[in-house]
């Protein structure tokens, strides 16, 4: 499952997710993309369910990307344990992601293909997405 | 080229409220500059742009920009267009205003034609760079650049090198590669045995040295406890022995 190799810190603070996202919100790599609609913490088992979804569905040929990264650490304390005694530990990693956020990008499969297999990969996620085309974005 | 002609007016309000106002209205916020001028804000029909940009023609097309319905025009080139990342919409455009003996330089589409020998055999073709950088006259803007592609085979690729152009230079890498036919990737069934929990990634910088410290703490304490319950424990079972003792001897004295 994806997470950091090293990093500098192990806990972190939750932060806000306020706004739209302004980077990666383009298809840049692939032909199609599935594009978020709502702010979430996408979980690291989350991201690899749908590009299990997404690789099994289009089976043979095609190129997946991911374009996002669970980077953040969550921490949890452990059941029934009182309020106070420090930060819990960390249990899994999240990528913060906002809405108008291309998630996932594929190339090379059928314009029908692509729909399905978003589609699926889609059903993984706890969010409100939908399928963009590198043409899309000229125009309401 | 083909020259289309625009009518803007200028805006006398800047801001973001201004640009939310004008964008409820169906207008689009833009400016207009160049070399050597002030900027000018202006305001649009949305409708007429998208005119533009639905035409066809590309968004590399010569505008001729007529602000508040003056007799002189200005030729202009779309230098930017942003868009909302949630629904798309145009929200602002930069105009490039342009003199027509100077060189400019802009990037144009790059297009593929054709159905590569490669892809009919299982592959998978890559269409690396979409977008090419060249400088020219402005009457010499391509629409678009062709690319042939039936030819490629798997494992063949066109570079920038490989393309020609007329009346343009090519900016971009000549070494970067355009389209080509990779085999086929085939995603196996990942078999898991048994699932290996992974651990902590590794920490770096200063709160190495405090993790460290707290394991080394951590080390400590826990070979004190070692210690304290070994020499309980070695407490414990001299007294038994002591208590044990004297029955075993007496038993042993009482059977002999």
């Amino acid at each position: 499952m994806l997470m950091p190799k090293r990093v500098k810190y192990r806990k972190q603070q939750r932060g806000r997710r306020k706004g739209k996202a302004i980077r990666g919100s383009e298809v840049n790599f692939g032909e199609y993309g599935l594009k978020a609609l709502e702010p979430a913490w996408l979980t690291n088992k989350q991201i690899e369910a749908a590009r299990v979804a997404l690789t099994r569905h289009i089976k043979r040929g095609g190129k997946v990307w991911i374009r996002i990264f669970p980077d953040k650490p969550v921490t949890t304390k452990p059941a029934e344990t009182r309020m106070g005694k420090g930060k819990g530990a960390p249990e899994y990693w999240v990528a913060v992601v906002k809405p108008g956020r291309i998630l996932f990008e594929l190339e090379g499969v059928t314009p029908v293909v692509a729909k399905e297999a978003l589609n699926l990969a889609a059903h993984k996620l706890p969010i409100r997405t939908k399928l963009v085309t590198r043409k899309e974005g000229v125009g309401g | 080229m083909k020259e289309i002609k625009l009518e803007v007016k200028t805006r006398h309000e800047v801001g973001t409220s201004v640009a939310k106002r004008l964008r409820r209205n169906g207008k689009i916020p833009a400016v207009v500059y160049g070399a050597g001028e002030k900027p000018i804000p202006l305001e649009l029909d949305q409708k007429n742009l998208l005119s533009i940009l639905r035409s066809g023609l590309g968004e590399n097309v010569i505008i001729n920009l007529n602000i508040d319905d003056e007799k002189k025009e200005k030729k202009v080139l779309i230098k930017e267009i942003q868009h909302d990342p949630v629904w798309g919409g145009i929200l602002h455009v930069d105009f490039q205003h342009i003199s027509m003996k100077k060189k400019i330089k802009l990037s144009i589409p790059v297009h593929l034609v054709g159905t590569a020998i490669g892809v009919d055999e299982g592959g998978i073709l890559q269409h690396a760079t979409r977008e090419l950088e060249i400088e020219c006259l402005p009457t010499d803007i391509p629409e678009k650049v062709e690319v042939e592609v039936s030819e490629l085979n798997i494992g063949d690729a066109i570079h920038v090198r490989d393309l020609k152009l007329e009346k343009v230079v090519i900016l971009s890498d000549p070494d970067t590669s355009v389209v080509s036919v990779v085999p086929p990737t085939v995603f196996k069934e990942e078999v898991k045995v048994v699932e290996e929990e992974v651990g902590e990634p590794e920490v770096v910088g200063e709160e190495a040295e405090k993790v460290e410290e707290a394991k080394e703490e951590k080390e400590v304490k826990a070979e004190k406890k070692e210690e304290v319950k070994g020499e309980k424990k070695e407490a414990k079972a001299e007294k038994k022995e002591e208590k044990k003792a004297p029955f075993k001897e007496g038993k042993k004295e009482e059977k002999k």
